[in-house]
């Protein structure tokens, strides 16, 4: 959950600091704990390097007055995220982008004599297109003759769940949501193809890593016999292992929706020039836009090149794969692609299930687009039309929603092999269905084709 | 807008996971000579580079 004041629920584990609001915005408390350490990371020119190579969240130092606690040292206003994200929801390619970014984090670390002391993927944020570390209290000086603390969290948060997408099954990134601090290395080993024991990085970090710890350990003080090349040929081999980790977004449920469509050249181009100009009309007033059943993200391009804050999301991690090449290779700034599945949106989670927000809880957005939508929840999940609206309304302000009439290929080939239980499944339902706080403000047909676009905002 | 919220995550902080650590010093020894071989061979690979590409002096 989000505290509008004070201390944010998630941040407790960490003595040398914590995040904290004040009047909505957000500060992070550095305690006395972390006194020497903070005065050392100010003064190394590692944020500094960080920033310039876009791989830290930036920092203003405000005043220590504002600390909720007395044994604050320092206090720091970092930048805001537009939308906070978890690592089940990123698409392989985010993934391994946050993984990464992690190791090159720890890399300029080394460089200026300090290393993370942890790996978690939480602590990855994607700012303007590009992941980026957000725990900025996350180092600690360099002990080169002590091995990584961070390694297992690395390897459970990051490589396991890779490995498994890549190797086994891209539906088992769906276990990051179970496991919050990351997949078990035994698990992992057990559950990726017996070929993987061969592959050196995969070999090593999971496998031998899994049965090391299933033999348990000493502790600490007791490992030592590390030094700086041992740190450096660590994080290289984390590096190479997962940059030798691939995954095609083929032949899954989206991929190819936009080949599969039974829109005439002439409705595509009137459905986007209608959703741009209403897009265009909102753009001076909203600021943020989930783009819910996105595909690869058509739609949400056109609200983030009209500078709104996109998420575009979709149950298809293909589809988000495509999003995110897209967002990867175009530079585009404001675009967020996210694995959500309506239907089943991320719940809250963690300690008193605070940590992690649910995805509703993380809005609503200014804007929401539902495009193509509204059947598949209605009639492929048995949502009736009144929950589907409030839902909708639940994710945005102002909603614009593509009704999709029954008598559509789509609704046709989705009922085929279906009883028709949709009676109510009429656009006359869907009217009526619109919640008591707002109203339909525009219906435009989508030429050559019985759908229709709605606008729906407040009354 | 949601700003910033979810920063910290020290579990690793918490729990190091002891066997984790003495593993890496087992494999310590590899890494650091796969680290010291790579970069010398990049380090090689790079005088060779300029050597070739080193402009000629004119001739008289």
């Amino acid at each position: 959950m989000i505290s509008q004041e004070g201390r944010v629920p998630s941040s407790f584990r960490d003595p040398s600091g914590f995040v904290f609001k004040r009047n909505g915005v957000v500060f992070r408390q550095i305690s006395k704990p972390y006194v020497s350490e903070w005065a050392s990371l100010t003064g190394s020119g590692l944020f500094e390097h960080l920033w310039n190579e876009g791989l830290l969240v930036r920092h203003e130092q405000d005043s220590v007055g504002l600390a909720p606690e007395p044994d604050a040292v320092a206090v720091i206003r970092p930048e805001p995220i537009p939308l906070i994200s978890y690592p089940w929801e990123w698409s392989f390619g985010m993934l391994k982008a946050a993984a990464l970014a992690t190791l090159n984090v720890q890399r300029a670390a080394l460089d200026k004599g300090f290393v993370l002391k942890d790996a978690s993927a939480f602590n990855i944020q994607f700012l303007r297109g590009r992941p980026v570390f957000i725990d900025t209290l996350s180092f600690e000086r360099w002990d080169s003759s002590q091995p990584w603390i961070a390694y297992a969290q690395f390897c459970r948060h990051f490589l396991a769940p890779l490995a498994l997408m890549a190797k086994s099954d891209i539906r088992l990134q769906g276990l990051l949501a179970a496991h919050l601090d990351g997949i078990p290395l035994d698990l992992a080993s057990r559950l990726l193809p017996g070929a993987t024991r061969l592959n050196l990085g995969l070999g090593a970090h999971i496998h031998l890593h899994a049965k090391a710890k299933a033999g348990g350990g000493g502790g600490r003080e007791g490992a030592g016999g590390f030094s700086e090349n041992a740190m450096r040929g660590l994080v290289q081999s984390l590096a190479s292992t997962i940059e030798g980790l691939d995954w095609r977004p083929a032949g899954t449920e989206w991929a190819d929706y936009y080949n599969d469509t039974n829109y005439t050249p002439k409705a595509a181009a009137h459905k986007e020039s209608v959703v741009k100009e209403w897009v265009a009309a909102l753009a001076g007033t909203a600021t943020t836009c989930w783009d819910l059943g996105a595909n690869d993200g058509r739609f949400s391009r056109i609200a983030a090149q009209a500078g709104l804050q996109t998420a575009s999301m979709d149950m298809d991690p293909a589809a988000v794969e495509l999003a995110w090449r897209y967002v990867a290779k175009s530079g585009e700034q404001r675009l967020l692609p996210l694995l959500a599945d309506l239907r089943n949106p991320s719940p809250a989670a963690g300690w008193m299930n605070t940590e992690r927000d649910s995805l509703l809880h993380r809005g609503p957005a200014d804007l929401v687009l539902a495009l193509a939508l509204i059947h598949h929840l209605a009639i492929g999940g048995n949502v009736p039309l009144p929950s589907v609206l409030e839902c909708l309304a639940a994710c945005g302000r102002t909603l614009i929603v593509e009704w999709v009439p029954k008598d559509d290929s789509q609704v046709q080939r989705m009922m085929a092999a279906r009883k028709d239980i949709f009676a109510g499944f009429t656009e006359q339902a869907f009217q009526a269905a619109v919640p008591s706080g707002m109203a339909v403000q525009e219906r435009v047909p989508i030429q050559e084709s019985g759908r229709v676009l709605y606008r729906i905002g407040p009354k | 807008m949601q700003q910033f919220s979810h920063l910290t995550n020290s579990l690793a902080y918490i729990d190091g996971g002891s066997a984790s650590l003495i593993f890496q010093a087992i494999i310590g020894g590899a890494l650091a000579g796969a680290f010291f071989l790579t970069t010398k061979a990049r380090m090689l690979a790079e005088m060779v580079k300029s050597a070739l590409h080193k402009p000629q002096t004119p001739a008289k």
